[in-house]
């Protein structure tokens, strides 16, 4: 389970957060826009809640990548720190108080040799409430 | 909108194979059947490969044992894997240059894609050599096949002759193919090869 801190917004008020992971090194995983339909992308998915709403997902621009074998055909991936914004809207009659918001992280890593497959990590946003 | 940017997760992607063998044992766990299929580990030159009886995308049977007096190119792949599309127009080459010998190349699919999606990315590859729809028992017994690709090289005896866990050279692959077409090559010699 990832480590979080807690974010607080107000009833009906928007707040802007930041899921970030850190890819080990020597490995990459594709970005949420790979260049082909094949490649499986990156994905964050954070439910939205009687309370809140996640509005809005902004996933970085990959960087370019190619294989020792193919340096032709460039990929789009993620690697190092990686950071997707998150809007999370608080409904106006979200009442005060803590709330938690599950999401997953899906990917699909490879370094330059190999490719393991697709995975879900599990997310928690701890929200709090206040006036 | 309020701007209050905060970091709320940090997510450590610790890709490894123990976490693949996480997911790998968890889909694994679903998978009855083969469970009878004898399995290798550790250093697996020399040691006889498992057989297995797989599906083409067709529904034909194929089985390792059918093989017998053939050098066999086992080749573990995925659609997602771009180090396997990088291979594959090399297996079509050498397909085409060894089968003659005795060589057949088997590609065991291992994603979760649908039959078209495999059938359309096999044709715009031009693979010209056998592919079934792979099981995780198969990878299992293959000594837990950990990435994509891996491949077994596999004589004409039924002996595995190398494993290459990844992408290597066309020249590597060449070499080994080379010598599981030599291997147990005499015991062949009176017509086994079908």
């Amino acid at each position: 389970m990832p480590a979080q801190r807690s974010v607080t917004v107000q009833p009906g008020k928007t707040v802007t957060t930041k899921v970030h992971f850190t890819i080990a090194q020597g490995y990459h995983v594709n970005s949420n826009k790979p260049n082909s339909d094949l490649l499986i992308p990156t994905t964050v998915k954070i439910q939205s809640t009687p309370q809140f709403v996640v509005s809005k997902l902004t996933y970085p621009a990959g960087e370019e990548f190619a294989l020792k074998f193919a340096p032709e055909e460039k990929l789009s991936v993620y690697a190092g720190d990686v950071a997707v914004q998150a809007a999370i809207k608080a409904s106006s009659k979200a009442k005060v108080g803590s709330y938690t918001l599950t999401g997953e992280l899906h990917y699909q890593a490879c370094n330059d040799r190999s490719c393991f497959p697709p995975k879900t990590l599990p997310l928690e946003i701890a929200v709090t409430v206040k006036k | 909108m309020k701007q209050n940017t905060l970091v709320l997760a940090a997510v450590v992607i610790a890709v490894s194979a123990m976490i693949y063998a996480g997911a790998y044992k968890s889909r694994h766990a679903a998978e009855p059947e083969g469970a009878d299929i004898s399995r290798i580990a550790g250093n697996v030159k020399g040691k006889v490969a498992p057989d297995f009886e797989l599906k083409t995308l067709d529904g034909k049977t194929v089985r390792l044992s059918d093989l017998k007096g053939k050098a066999v190119l086992l080749n573990f792949w995925a659609t997602w894997c771009g180090p396997c599309k990088i291979e594959m127009p090399w297996f079509v080459d050498l397909q085409k240059q060894y089968g003659p010998q005795g060589l057949q190349i088997v590609g065991i699919a291992m994603d979760d894609s649908d039959d078209k999606t495999i059938s359309d990315f096999l044709k715009e590859m031009g693979v010209n050599y056998t592919i079934v729809k792979g099981k995780e028992s198969v990878g299992v017994a293959y000594g837990g096949v950990l990435g994509l690709p891996t491949t077994f090289f596999i004589g004409r005896d039924g002996k595995i002759v190398d494993q290459a866990a990844g992408l290597v050279s066309r020249s590597e692959i060449e070499q080994n193919i080379k010598i599981s077409l030599a291997q147990g090559a005499a015991a062949t010699q009176k017509g086994a090869i079908k």
